[in-house]
């Protein structure tokens, strides 16, 4: 399957969506004569259109990624999702060591430079953002150190 | 006289020390990440929208520092295309046809300063077009009712999907997308919640950071992957003379000012900014030079196409700001971000703007005029050390990228939610991009899908629901027809550009 038909197709079945949770949304007392509807179903028609034009015409065909950079964007997306479940869990300095040394071995940095570049941006961005800028951020498993 | 009185509250507002501070920041900043290839004003102007409610900027302020992150890319986009022949910025891409050659001749250091010099001309002319047209257009817009503008925002889309991208149903696709997440949340007429699948996260709608962070940040990041090289190590060598002299800038001044009209008007229209003002410039002026084939160097380092291409990118961003505060029709990825960042400021963007923030309008503009000053004063002198970011390894970038990021979402609400959906948005967003779906029309669509709603819905009111009110005024008739006009025109027009200018602009 071609590249503009998977996302022709895509594009269907959001509007499939939009249409099927949209549809009942009517308010309950109307005072206009346009409710909370119209706008979501207009909308769907776009991109149903839109997803009808690429289904139909294919084609754009991308140039294959390489199974190096498959695997990064795997294993990056992967640790940004660990990320962001731990950030609160685990507190905002452990979690971001983790995920910067990790980030960085993903990007070619050589062991001891994902380790320093670790340390250096975790306590260091905590230090400007908690204490320099004010922005309160979870402290964790860490709670009594920090 | 009464333009020249708001233009001094302006500078008032201007040359505070924090709003020059800021605008010394933006511009540094803006210079370094039009440097590095890949990273763009977009994605520097998309991370900053949540720092800059963590630090309680007020909106004039917050406008002044992506305003001089957004001209400031211009001038850094030059940079890396001159020497390493990479454009790091879309608008580049033309910089890069005579730059290159000129850096290889050993006039590298003839070709930044002069082009320094011409973006500086296109900017000056360019923002005096602001000083003298956006009041005259605002005062016309004035006028506008629901009615208009419901007409002038689909024409905008038109543009954007016409004139910007180079697959007009992608584009559509994408603005599309953006109008179905801004009908997240709460319907502020009815009160009937919509798409918030029982998610309190959602009843506000789909916050604006967590989506322009996702969409600019993460998946700028997954590209990058797939791009990026590990620390460049780029020759410095500048050539013996670090300085253009005065004949050479005579024989290109000309060919500047012609750029800086033509990026100046290319600018005006949403969705066609430096990317297509620059390749409109270039051609022009090759066909110029074609004529004296003693004089005529275009391809192998021609100064004059460097110093049109330079005058035309810089000229149409400053000219991008036209549309944006007098209309609240965003011509670019980035002035859509910061038109988004004034609505959160509970600012409506539009005509209005003009009178109801005078300050804000006025400030900006004198800002332009200063961070324009500041971003030639640095530019010269400082250009290696900004040549130097591109030596900055990707696993040094990409953690800090991750950090801001993650801090600004999470600094809205305190919800790891936020990050999820951040990081969920950000995979999407780059598989959209690989199916090369433009992300400007999407977040154009987000930005401006409540008040198309809005307007609409208030028209129809008018109207009891008969729907030929929107069509029922002159300059609403007009506008659709430019619409329709707009989706037909770029198929000629895209004949007579040339083929490198077809690159979808953030």
């Amino acid at each position: 399957m071609s590249n503009n038909r998977t996302l022709g197709a895509m594009a269907l079945l959001m509007a499939a969506i939009l249409a099927i949770f949209g549809w009942g949304l009517v308010a309950p007392f109307a005072y206009e004569p346009v409710g909370p509807r119209a706008f979501p179903m207009i909308t769907a028609l776009v991109i149903a259109i839109c997803g009808t034009i690429l289904l139909v015409q294919g084609g754009g065909d991308a140039e294959p990624i390489s199974r190096e950079t498959l695997t990064g964007i795997i294993l990056l997306s992967i640790t940004l999702l660990v990320y962001a479940f731990l950030f609160q869990r685990l507190g905002y300095v452990p979690s971001t060591f983790a995920m910067s040394a990790v980030v960085a071995l993903i990007f070619g940095a050589k062991p001891h430079q994902a380790l320093i570049s670790g340390v250096v941006l975790s306590v260091g961005s905590y230090l400007l953002f908690d204490h320099g800028l004010d922005v309160v951020l979870p402290t964790g498993i860490m709670g009594d150190l920090l | 006289m009464e333009t020249l009185a708001f233009l001094l509250t302006g500078f008032a507002v201007a040359a505070t020390p924090t709003n020059l501070l800021l605008a010394a920041i933006g511009a540094v900043v803006g210079t370094m990440v039009g440097v590095l290839p890949g990273l763009g004003p977009v994605n520097a102007v998309a991370m900053l929208v949540p720092v800059v409610f963590a630090l309680g900027l007020p909106p004039e302020s917050s406008m002044i520092l992506m305003a001089a992150i957004y001209i400031g890319s211009e001038y850094g986009g030059r940079i890396s295309a001159i020497l390493i022949n990479v454009p790091g910025e879309a608008s580049a891409v033309m910089t890069a046809l005579e730059g290159y050659p000129l850096s290889r001749q050993g006039l590298a250091g003839v070709a930044l300063s002069l082009s320094a010099v011409t973006s500086f001309i296109g900017s000056m002319l360019a923002t005096i077009g602001i000083v003298l047209f956006a009041p005259i257009l605002s005062k016309w817009a004035l006028a506008f009712g629901p009615v208009e503008y419901v007409a002038l925002m689909v024409f905008a889309f038109a543009c954007l999907t016409g004139l910007l991208a180079d697959q007009p149903v992608k584009a559509m696709l994408a603005a599309g997308i953006g109008l179905a997440l801004s009908t997240i949340g709460i319907d502020a007429n009815s009160g009937v919640m919509r798409y918030t699948f029982d998610m309190p996260n959602l009843i506000d709608g789909l916050a604006f950071s967590t989506l322009v962070i996702g969409l600019f940040a993460i998946s700028e990041l997954l590209i990058l992957l797939q791009t990026h090289h590990d620390g460049d190590s780029v020759s410095m060598d500048k050539g013996e003379r670090k300085l253009f002299n005065m004949s050479e800038l005579k024989s290109t001044f000309p060919a500047a000012l012609r750029g800086s009209v033509i990026g100046f008007f290319i600018g005006l229209l949403p969705g066609a900014g430096g990317t297509v003002g620059s390749a409109l410039a270039y051609s022009t002026e090759r066909k110029m030079a074609a004529r004296s084939p003693a004089t005529n160097r275009f391809g192998n380092g021609d100064l004059r196409g460097l110093a049109t291409v330079e005058a035309a990118n810089n000229s149409a961003s400053n000219s991008n700001f036209i549309p944006m505060l007098t209309l609240g029709i965003p011509s670019s990825g980035t002035t859509a971000i910061m038109l988004g960042v004034l609505t959160l400021y509970n600012l409506t963007p539009g005509p209005m703007l003009f009178t109801s923030q005078p300050e804000l309008v006025w400030g900006l503009i004198a800002s332009l005029f200063i961070g324009n000053i500041m971003l030639l004063a640095m530019n010269i002198p400082m250009v290696g050390l900004f040549a130097r970011m591109l030596s900055v390894p990707a696993w040094v970038l990409v953690p800090f990228i991750v950090v801001v990021s993650a801090v600004g979402v999470y600094s809205g609400k305190s919800a790891s939610f936020d990050l999820v959906l951040m990081t969920a948005i950000g995979v999407i967003a780059y598989w959209l991009r690989r199916m090369s779906v433009p992300m400007a029309p999407l977040i154009l669509g987000f930005v401006l899908g409540g008040i198309l709603e809005t307007n609409l819905r208030r028209a129809l009111s008018l109207s009891a629901g008969e729907p030929q009110i929107l069509w029922s005024s002159t300059i609403a008739i007009i506008l659709w027809v430019g619409a329709v006009a707009i989706l037909v025109l770029p198929r000629v027009m895209r004949r007579l550009l040339p083929a490198e200018a077809r690159i979808a602009e953030d």
